[in-house]
């Protein structure tokens, strides 16, 4: 069975991206003040944030990272977003590279408007297996090589999928 | 002729972001990166080399052919505006 859960708590943004509530971002009719974080458009770097989480104690294999969040905006163009992780055990340094990046990219908008829900996924592909109880330190952003937007996309969730034992 | 830099665009996108009226209007318009970086740069070429010569072109007819699009009046008006704004706070 595929599960998911949160992992957006103790999310750590890079600078220019920020929090918000989604009425403070959006020309709402119906007002909504559930807390984003805004991801800009990049402009010349990868644009994102950081955060850990511990590997579920089912967990068996195949991981996702899930971006929810609302569109900003009329979408067109490429929305690309990135992943890079490091999967420490205790003892282990957390003064190591991310492993090679993991990639997502969207350009077909159709049925899709602004102040819409939307969700993209990163098919995840860590150089050694997950294992149960190891912290996984996570990089995500928006892949300025891939996104060619100009609008904001309003994350309110972070998820972590993956096919239980 | 100036070039802009990453910082550049990125400053006259928060000049606009600033503004609530502006920002829905550019929220809607689906321009992208390249568009959105042609437009301001041939703003700025069009303005610093408008100061000692006459341009070739109208402002709208020099945004359209750098964008690769045709525009509407308020289209260029806001291209003009932000541009204006980022310059007058950056560069004054």
């Amino acid at each position: 069975m595929t599960l998911q859960h949160p992992i957006i708590g103790g999310f750590s943004p890079d600078a220019g991206v920020y929090w918000s509530k989604l009425s403070a971002e959006l020309s709402l009719t119906n007002a909504k003040q559930q807390f984003c974080w805004v991801l800009p458009a990049p402009t010349g770097a990868d644009l994102g944030g950081e955060v850990s989480f511990t590997v579920p104690d089912n967990y068996s294999s195949t991981p996702v990272l899930v971006l929810r969040g609302v569109i900003d905006g009329t979408p067109a163009n490429v929305l690309g977003v990135g992943a890079q992780l490091l999967q420490r055990d205790v003892g282990e340094s957390v003064d190591t590279a991310y492993e090679a990046e993991d990639t997502a990219s969207n350009s077909t908008w159709t049925g899709y408007a602004d102040e819409e829900e939307y969700e993209i996924a990163i098919t995840l592909t860590p150089s050694a297996a997950f294992v149960a109880g190891r912290t996984v330190l996570l990089r995500l952003y928006r892949d300025d090589s891939v996104d060619t937007q100009t609008i904001n996309f309003l994350m309110t969730n972070l998820l972590f999928r993956y096919t239980e034992a | 002729m100036a070039a802009l830099v990453d910082a550049d665009f990125q400053a006259i996108r928060n000049i606009v972001r600033s503004e609530p009226a502006q920002w829905a209007a550019f929220k809607v318009w689906s321009m992208s990166k390249a568009q959105y970086r042609a437009a301001f740069q041939a703003m700025e070429t069009w303005f610093v080399d408008g100061v000692t010569a006459r341009p070739a072109t109208s402002l709208k007819a020099a945004l359209e052919a750098a964008i690769g699009a045709t525009l509407t009046i308020a289209q260029v008006k806001l291209i003009g505006y932000a541009w204006a704004g980022w310059r007058f706070a950056a560069k004054l």
